[in-house]
């Protein structure tokens, strides 16, 4: 063996370890999907709690957390990780989900989506950034932190990253934070929208707008109801394309802040290389089910499909989960991102309400 | 940081999600196919 394969080896980087976690992550999908079917016909599981109210999600993200403990406890959690593809999961759950979603429902939701995207984005990237340099975190953190709160979490992040040139540091401690805020949040939201009393379309937009994680806005509208899983997807998917545009701000402020040989090139061409691809399959299975061309709609093989790629991301979201970056990093930007979550959290319940009871109806869902 | 390194993924998701969608089509899943359950 070359010293090159030897060191693929240990990262995790041979094909067979990629195919070990692939394995894994079906084993743990599978498990968490038996779960699901266990308790969802209880009508009292505890303390009153339905069965029913406990849905996909939550056993996804236990059942990788699960794994996740035993991989580490063993110390093989490193070099199976590369099988963890929570991203591309969840992507060909959304393209197989705009394959149940008629165009006029896509059409109605996406005005107030827009506009819901530009005041967030706006108000919680430069309320976070504001407020990191209160604390005196670093410049290049600041954009990362901010980008990836007030845009679309783990992906934003690495699109920030590459614009501003942030150390590999931020980027490994940021994508931390935020898994480690949006799965709590992704049970918990659903709970304090019922609590509050929300609609569907509302709280879908809510979570939409404020849980940073694309995978985490899923969940917590699948627990929700069919109707905020639809809305959720839309408003967060609005914002998910508008991360090109802000990369290629952040490219160009920070080519003007920089100095010396690490200084950004700014294109517009960052535009297109950091918009989400999947979001032009979304609209173009959602075109194909309007023209009644496929039928991903309930009951169907792809909505089935649909819940298996959502249920395999749920997996490798409590697969990925780590704290350890935690101590490098010190307790300053945890605040920051926490009070930051607390802005958004408020922010998005306000303008979701708005939009979507005064402007943009969406009752006739 | 390799700035490309999310697009290959994203337009692998697509075409993922089409093949599937394709299947479908062709009956491969579905009721007369393959029975996917969830």
């Amino acid at each position: 063996m070359t010293s090159e394969k030897k060191t693929n080896s240990a990262q995790g980087n041979h094909w067979l370890y990629h195919l070990i976690g692939l394995v894994i992550v079906a084993l743990l999908s599978w498990l968490a999907w038996w779960i699901t079917k266990q308790v969802y016909s209880s009508k009292d599981l505890f303390l009153g709690i339905p069965g029913k109210a406990l849905e996909y999600p939550l056993w996804g993200a236990l059942a990788g957390l699960l794994g996740n403990l035993l991989l580490k406890l063993t110390g093989v959690h490193h070099k199976v990780r590369a099988g963890f593809r929570t991203e591309l999961f969840l992507k060909v759950g959304l393209v197989l989900m705009g394959a149940g979603i008629n165009l006029a429902l896509l059409g109605s939701a996406a005005a107030g989506s827009i506009i819901q995207a530009l005041v967030m984005i706006t108000s919680v990237f430069f309320f976070t950034y504001w407020l990191a340099g209160k604390f005196g975190l670093d410049d290049k953190l600041r954009a990362v932190m901010s980008t990836a709160l007030s845009v679309c979490g783990v992906s934003a992040a690495i699109a920030a990253a590459g614009s501003v040139l942030a150390k590999k540091e931020h980027v490994t401690f940021v994508t931390t934070l935020v898994i480690v805020v949006a799965l709590p949040m992704m049970l918990l939201m659903p709970i304090v929208a019922n609590w509050i009393g929300l609609p569907e379309t509302i709280a879908g937009a809510w979570f939409g707008g404020n849980i940073d994680t694309t995978a985490a806005v899923v969940g917590a509208g699948t627990i929700y109801g069919e109707t905020a899983q639809k809305v959720a997807t839309i408003v967060k998917t609005t914002q998910n394309a508008l991360i090109g545009v802000v990369a290629f701000i952040l490219a160009v402020v920070f080519s003007f802040k920089s100095s010396g040989k690490r200084k950004t090139k700014p294109s517009v061409r960052i535009i297109w290389e950091r918009f989400p691809k999947f979001v032009l399959g979304f609209v173009a299975a959602s075109i194909l089910f309007s023209l009644n061309l496929i039928d991903g709609g309930k009951g169907t093989a792809i909505e089935a499909i649909k819940n298996w790629a959502f249920l395999l991301a749920f997996v490798c979201m409590g697969l990925e989960l780590s704290i350890s970056e935690f101590k490098q990093m010190g307790w300053k930007p945890v605040v920051v991102f926490l009070i930051s979550t607390v802005f958004n959290t408020l922010l998005a319940l306000g303008i979701a309400t708005i939009l979507f009871t005064y402007l943009f109806p969406l009752s006739n869902l | 940081m390799k700035s490309r390194g999310n697009i290959s993924e994203d337009w692998l998701s697509v075409i993922i999600a089409f093949g599937i969608i394709l299947l479908a089509i062709l009956g491969i899943f579905g009721e007369k196919g393959l029975k996917i359950i969830f």
